[in-house]
C-alpha cells in the first residue's frame, strides 16, 4: 500500500545554514500514528514544517498522497493535512470559537458565512477536547494548556486526512494528556493518519504504531515502540542514564530518566 | 449544556450592514441640511436655478466625497492591521504620506498650480498627491520584500523612516516657498474637504474616489476570512490555506489606489484610519466579516460628522477648520472612553 504521506531523501535546513537533517525517509500510512522522539534541537519541528510546506527541502522530496507537496494548492493541502503547531499567538482578539471555527476556513467559499454542518464539526471538536466551556472566552485569555487543546481542536474541525502534531501534549496535564491521546488513536482507527512530535515516550508508547528517532542531524532509528524503546537506545539517544521497565500486566513499558547511572 | 457555538449568522451580517447603511444616511441628511446657508428646498426641488440649487449640489457632493474618503481610509486602516498584525497601523503606514505631501508641495514650490491636457485643466495639488503616494508606495514596497516575500517587519520600519525622510524634504521646500502658498499647503496638509471646487470637478472627483471604494470594499469582503487569519501570521495562515503573501500583494495595491484617491482629494486626514477600526473591533469583535463592512459604513458617517462639525465651526472661526483636525479632536476622546470602558484590545493582554 502507498504511503498517504512520505518524505523521500529530505535534506532539511533554514536558509543558507548548515543542514538540520539529513538522509531523512519517512513513510505515515493510512490509519497509522507514527511518533517523532528525540532531544531538543534534533529538527522534530524542522520536520513537521518540512511535511506541511513551511520549510523547503534543500533536496529530497515530500509526497502527500503521492502528489509532491509543492504542487499542492495551499487550500486543498489545508483540507487534507492540519498542523497543530506548538503555540499560536492570536494578534486580535478573537474568541476560542472563533479560533476553532477558522478551522471550518478551507471548506469555505466568499464571504465564507459557515453553515449546520460547519457548526456540528466544530463542537463535536469543542467537546472531544474538553473546551466547549471556553467558548466565548478570548483565545488570548487562556492557559498554555488550554490553548494547545483549542488547537487540536480547530485542527480536527478542518477534517483532514493527515494531522501533524509539534508537541501537543507539553502543557497538558496528564489527564488531559490521556484524553488527547485517546481521542488520537480514535481517530486513527476511522483512518486519520497521524504524525505526532513527543518527549515523552510513555503515553506515546502505549498508542504509537512506530517511533521515529532524531538525533545527531539523522534518523537515529524507525520502527515499532516494542523495537525502539530501550534502556540502551534512549541512553544513547539523550545522553543520560534511562532505564526501560517493562510493566508486565500492561501493554507497554514506561521510561524512567535517573541523575546518575546504576549504583 | 449550552447549545455549542454561535455562527456569524446572515441576520447579524446583515444587521451590521443595516445599521451602517442608516447611521451613514443619517450623516450625509444632517451634512446636508446643516450650514451656515439655509437652503429654501422648495427652490430646489422647484429646478430654479440660483443660490439654493447651488449650494445644495455642493452640499451633497461634499458629503458624499467626506463619506467616500471616510470609507477609504477607515477600511485600508482596517485591512492594514489585519496584514500587519499591528494594531498601530494605519493608512498612511506604506510611506503614503509622506509621499503624498512631497508630491503636493513639490509641485506647489514649481511654481505649478494646474496642467492642462488637451481641454482639461487637471488641478497640480490632487495629482501631485495621487502620483507620490503611489511612488512612496512602490518603493517601500520594494524595499521591504525580502526572497520574494513582504516582510512585515521591514515594511513597518521602512514606512516609517521614509515617513521622516518625507517630512524633512517637505521642511526644506517649505522653507524655500513664498509665505503666500504656505497657507494653502498647511491647509491641505492638515486634511481639508474645505477647498470649494467647481460642481464638475467634485463631482469627478466623486465617481474616482466612490468606484475605488465600491471596487476596494467588494475585495474586503471577499477576502475577509483570509484577514482574519493573518492574525495567526504566515505559517499559520498557510495552515489554514491562505497564502499570505499573494493577499499582502493584492491588499497593498487595492489599498494604495484607495488611499491615493482619498489622500489627493482631502490631503492628510489623520486618525480616521487607526482609531475607526478600533473602535469597531471593541465593539463587534475581531472578525472581519462583519468588522470591514462596518468600517466602510462607520468610517464614512464618522468623517461626514466630523466635516459636519468642522462647517458649524465656521461661523465662529471665520474660517473652516480642517477636519483632519476635528477628526482627532473627536476621535482621541471617543477612542479613550472606549479603551477604559471597553474589552481587551488585542490578543496579546492576559486578562481572564
Amino acid at each position: 500500500m502507498k504511503p498517504i504521506l512520505e518524505c523521500r531523501d529530505g535534506v532539511l535546513a533554514h536558509g543558507d545554514g548548515p543542514p538540520v537533517l539529513e538522509d531523512v525517509q519517512l513513510e505515515l500510512h493510512a490509519g497509522e500514528m507514527v511518533v517523532v522522539l528525540g532531544p531538543n534541537g534534533s529538527g522534530k519541528s524542522t520536520l513537521v514544517s518540512a511535511l506541511s510546506g513551511g520549510a523547503t527541502l534543500r533536496s529530497g522530496r515530500v509526497l502527500v498522497e503521492g502528489r509532491p507537496l509543492e504542487s499542492w494548492p495551499v487550500g486543498e493541502l489545508a483540507r487534507t493535512l492540519a498542523v497543530v503547531p506548538q503555540h499560536v499567538e492570536m494578534a486580535f482578539p478573537f474568541t476560542v470559537a472563533e479560533v476553532v471555527l477558522m478551522g471550518r476556513c478551507p471548506h469555505l467559499q466568499g464571504v465564507g458565512l459557515e453553515g449546520e454542518r460547519d457548526r456540528q464539526v466544530v463542537n463535536e471538536a469543542l467537546n472531544a477536547l474538553e473546551v466547549m466551556h471556553l467558548k466565548d472566552r478570548l483565545y488570548g485569555s487562556c492557559s498554555g494548556g488550554e490553548r494547545q487543546r483549542v488547537l487540536v481542536a480547530r485542527a480536527l474541525a478542518q477534517e483532514p486526512r493527515i494531522l501533524l502534531l509539534d508537541e501537543p501534549a507539553a502543557h497538558l496535564d496528564p489527564g488531559h494528556q490521556v484524553v488527547l491521546y485517546r481521542l488520537l488513536a480514535s481517530r486513527c482507527r476511522t483512518g486519520l493518519s497521524v504524525c505526532v512530535v513527543s518527549h515523552d515516550w510513555n503515553l506515546p508508547a502505549q498508542v504509537g504504531d512506530r517511533a521515529l528517532l532524531l538525533g545527531k542531524g539523522r534518523v537515529q532509528g524507525d520502527g515499532s515502540f516494542a523495537e525502539m524503546m530501550t534502556s540502551a537506545r534512549l541512553s544513547e539517544l539523550y545522553g543520560v542514564p534511562i532505564v526501560v521497565v517493562d510493566l508486565p500486566e500492561h501493554s507497554s513499558g514506561v521510561m524512567v530518566p535517573f541523575l546518575s547511572g546504576t549504583r | 449544556m449550552s447549545e455549542g457555538v454561535q455562527l456569524l449568522t446572515r441576520r447579524r451580517l446583515m444587521g451590521v450592514v443595516v445599521f451602517g447603511l442608516a447611521f451613514a444616511a443619517v450623516a450625509i441628511a444632517v451634512s446636508v441640511g446643516v450650514g451656515s446657508y439655509d437652503v429654501v428646498w422648495a427652490n430646489v426641488w422647484a429646478g430654479v436655478e440660483g443660490a439654493d440649487r447651488q449650494v445644495a449640489i455642493h452640499r451633497i457632493l461634499r458629503s458624499l466625497l467626506a463619506f467616500a474618503v471616510g470609507s477609504s481610509l477607515a477600511s485600508v486602516g482596517c485591512v492594514f492591521q489585519a496584514l500587519t498584525r499591528n494594531p498601530l497601523a494605519d493608512p498612511f503606514l506604506l510611506g503614503v504620506s509622506g509621499g503624498a505631501a512631497l508630491g503636493a508641495t513639490g509641485l506647489m514650490a514649481a511654481g505649478i498650480s494646474t496642467f492642462t491636457i488637451a481641454q482639461w485643466t487637471i488641478p497640480a495639488t490632487p495629482l501631485g498627491a495621487f502620483v507620490g503616494a503611489l511612488l512612496a508606495l512602490n518603493v517601500v514596497h520594494h524595499l521591504s520584500v525580502v526572497r520574494g516575500r513582504i516582510q512585515v517587519h521591514r515594511i513597518l520600519l521602512v514606512g516609517v523612516v521614509f515617513n521622516f525622510f518625507a517630512s524633512a524634504l517637505i521642511m526644506g521646500i517649505k522653507a524655500l516657498i513664498p509665505v503666500e502658498s504656505i497657507r494653502t499647503v498647511m491647509l491641505w496638509l492638515m486634511g481639508s474637504l474645505a477647498g470649494l471646487k467647481p460642481s464638475h470637478e467634485a463631482f469627478g472627483e466623486l465617481v474616482i474616489v466612490g468606484g475605488l471604494v465600491l471596487l476596494g470594499t467588494g475585495w474586503m469582503v471577499l477576502n475577509a476570512r483570509a484577514l482574519n487569519v493573518a492574525s495567526l501570521g504566515d505559517e499559520g495562515a498557510r495552515h489554514l490555506g491562505f497564502d499570505l503573501n499573494r493577499v499582502r500583494k493584492r491588499a497593498f495595491i487595492v489599498a494604495s489606489l484607495m488611499v491615493g484617491a482619498a489622500v489627493s482629494v482631502a490631503g492628510l486626514i489623520g486618525f480616521v484610519g487607526l482609531i475607526v477600526p478600533h473602535a469597531l473591533r471593541q465593539v463587534l469583535g475581531a472578525d472581519h466579516r462583519t468588522l470591514v463592512p462596518a468600517c466602510v459604513l462607520l468610517g464614512g458617517g464618522f468623517l461626514v460628522f466630523c466635516d459636519v462639525a468642522a462647517r458649524l465651526l465656521f461661523p465662529i472661526l471665520l474660517t473652516d477648520p480642517p477636519v483632519g483636525i476635528l477628526t482627532a479632536l473627536v476621535g482621541g476622546p471617543l477612542f479613550v472612553w472606549l479603551l477604559v470602558r471597553g474589552r481587551v484590545m488585542t490578543g496579546w493582554e492576559d486578562g481572564a
